[in-house]
């Protein structure tokens, strides 16, 4: 008994303490009861949002003794308050949360952005190891001034034009500003064609998520520019390529995209005609790489093959490369870059954990495109050739790029394989049966396979994502896709071709006959790329010299 | 040849664009588009490219 007279306090005590706080609980357990009118419910207690949170993070003195094992950073000291002067409320939390995920998806956007301009060195050793020695500063130097003609046109208005009329894209915060979409009424529906906001990213777009933004569109304008100087290389005139460039980065290019990504036209399909989702092209197997390899084939066409290229009777003779080395480096370079192109085409990876999915399918594609084109050239020929191989890994990433946020790692891989095949075909019917003359295999590896890769959405996409191709029950998203490969065909071709054709009519698009033979290097850019190189002599340049160098290396072997 | 060629290709875009209208089929759409490409790659490989082709300097 002694023992429970102490405790009496503390009983009366505890007793209080839950009435005090079950009556509250009591109270609204009997609001919640069916009897009672939804009107007579009283409010919840209003939730304290901006009431000092009970939580502290280490003392000034914790930390100053360091924190070799990290539990001591990142802490609630470094969540930003609104007022440093008051304590952390709910309001600083749910800010913070905000502000966290906008700024991961900024970081992921930037960083993977920063990859795709790194394929720019990918692209220029490529196409400059696929070119003779005698065009090596020329080659490189288009590759190099591409990123600048390109980044000056978008920002004036290329971007504007693709991106204009985007706004609501939340995983970048929104980009209100690029708030207005040039639109027609045509057939019963709207058509948008163009934006109309953000020239030279001035006025309301002067804005922290239209930036990103800008900066991920424009490094892949920037590949598709660069495309062209590939299969227009060797004879290009340094002028012409310069203007046709500007005129494909700031009107032709933004056109597409503004379609496909930007909220025009082909990515209303799905709404509009109930075509699936609309045109879907995740990363820009089209936008980017098909635009890019069109433009590649009508530059081609206008300018002519190579002297040397064909002999009179049709037949094709090869021009190797100087620098296999830098061929496949160059590969590898852009391979890594891809890694930016397909996962970072999220936008963010917050709320975006597909990335992951996306990575592998781009990895896969393009082994299995080596694959491909490795299989290919080894059964034929006898042996396997190593710039097709990389030929082969490029068109299984291009690809793949449309389809990688839709398709899974089968997919993937059968759509690699299948470009590792298609590019060897189409580089033998582009070089023997057209008679088009590429000397880096770009209309192939980004044309045809840019187109394929967007064809195959429509096949191997497996709702997932939002997006349903014909082996997994809807055939109307092929239907979309093939409108899209239409309108790459008929619409940026021809634009291109059109365009091209009046550049050439003013300035000229080829250089003359006797700085092609000599080499672009001094004609062109004033300066040798290997100046210490003793260059050989061009015997391939007319069927005449072709059968005299035949005939003496036939002398040499025979003599050997 | 060359603005057939050109003319030719565009044309192979619209058809399948203007039909969307006309039919809500989707056989036939498709057929539409599969029609229209190759139409165009008709213009612009064998009309606008053998046009280009006569003028090429190995014929020369």
């Amino acid at each position: 008994m002694k023992s429970c007279t102490w405790l009496k306090p503390y009983l009366w005590a505890a007793i209080v303490a839950l009435l005090v706080c079950g009556l509250p609980a009591g109270a609204h357990g009997q609001t919640a009861a069916p009897a009672a009118p939804a009107a007579a419910a009283p409010a919840p207690p209003p939730l304290a949002v901006d009431a000092p949170l009970p939580v502290s993070g280490p003392s000034a003195d914790d930390l100053a003794a360091g924190d070799p094992s990290g539990t001591k950073t990142g802490t609630a000291n470094d969540v930003v308050h609104a007022d440093p002067n008051k304590p952390l409320t709910l309001v600083d939390l749910v800010n913070q949360a905000g502000q966290n995920r906008i700024a991961i998806n900024f970081v992921w956007t930037l960083v993977t952005g920063f990859l795709v301009m790194f394929m720019q060195a990918g692209f220029a050793i490529v196409e400059t190891g696929l070119c003779r020695a005698k065009n090596g500063n020329h080659t490189m130097m288009m590759n190099f001034m591409v990123y600048g003609f390109g980044l000056f046109a978008y920002w004036v208005c290329g971007f504007a034009i693709q991106m204009g009329g985007a706004a609501g894209t939340s995983i970048l915060g929104g980009v209100s500003p690029l708030s207005h979409e040039f639109t027609i009424h045509l057939l019963g529906h709207d058509w948008g064609l163009w934006g109309t906001k953000g020239f030279f990213l001035s006025g309301a777009t002067y804005d922290v998520g239209v930036m990103v933004l800008f900066l991920f569109q424009m490094v892949f304008m920037d590949t598709a520019l660069t495309i062209v100087t590939g299969a227009a290389a060797e004879r290009w005139k340094y002028v012409s390529f310069a203007v046709s460039s500007v005129v494909l980065g700031a009107l032709i290019y933004p056109l597409y995209g503004n379609w496909a990504w930007g909220g025009g036209w082909l990515s209303k399909l799905g709404a509009n005609y109930g075509l699936g989702a609309g045109y879907a092209d995740f990363a820009g197997s089209g936008v980017v790489h098909a635009v890019g390899g069109l433009t590649a084939l009508a530059v081609s066409i206008i300018i002519g093959p190579r002297i040397g290229k064909y002999n009179r009777d049709g037949s094709s003779n090869a021009m190797p490369g100087h620098d296999l080395v830098i061929v496949l480096t160059g590969c590898f370079i852009l391979a890594f870059g891809w890694f930016g192109f397909n996962p970072g085409s999220t936008l963010g990876a917050s709320g975006a954990l597909r990335i992951s999915t996306i990575a592998v399918d781009t990895m896969l594609a393009g082994c299995t495109g080596s694959f491909g084109a490795l299989l290919y050239m080894w059964i034929k020929y006898g042996k396997p050739d190593a710039s097709m191989c990389g030929n082969g890994l490029l068109a299984g990433l291009v690809a793949i790029t449309a389809p990688s946020g839709y398709v899974n790692t089968m997919g993937a891989v059968i759509i690699g394989f299948a470009a590792g095949l298609l590019v060897c075909l189409s580089v033998e019917f582009i070089d023997r049966v057209a008679r088009v003359d590429d000397p880096v295999g770009a209309i192939s590896v980004h044309g045809t396979c840019g187109l394929w890769g967007v064809i195959s959405v429509g096949l191997f996409a497996d709702g997932t994502n939002g997006v349903k191709g014909l082996f997994y029950g809807d055939p109307t998203q092929l239907v979309a896709q093939l409108i899209g490969v239409g309108t790459l065909l008929g619409f940026v071709f021809t634009a291109s071709y059109v365009a091209n054709t009046a550049i050439h009519a003013i300035v000229g698009q080829r250089v003359s006959a006797a700085a092609e033979l000599e080499g672009l290097d001094i004609p062109e850019m004033g300066a040798l790329c290997y100046p210490e190189f003793v260059l050989k002599p061009d015997t391939t340049h007319s069927g005449a010299a072709a059968a005299d160098f035949k005939a003496g290396l036939q002398v040499a072997r025979e003599t050997a | 040849m060359k603005l057939v060629g050109v003319l030719l290709a565009v044309f192979g875009w619209l058809l399948p664009v203007v039909a969307l209208n006309m039919t809500s089929s989707t056989g036939v759409r498709m057929f539409l588009c599969i029609l229209g490409i190759g139409i165009t790659l008709v213009a612009i490989l064998s009309v606008l490219n053998k046009a280009h082709e006569k003028e090429a300097i190995w014929k020369q």
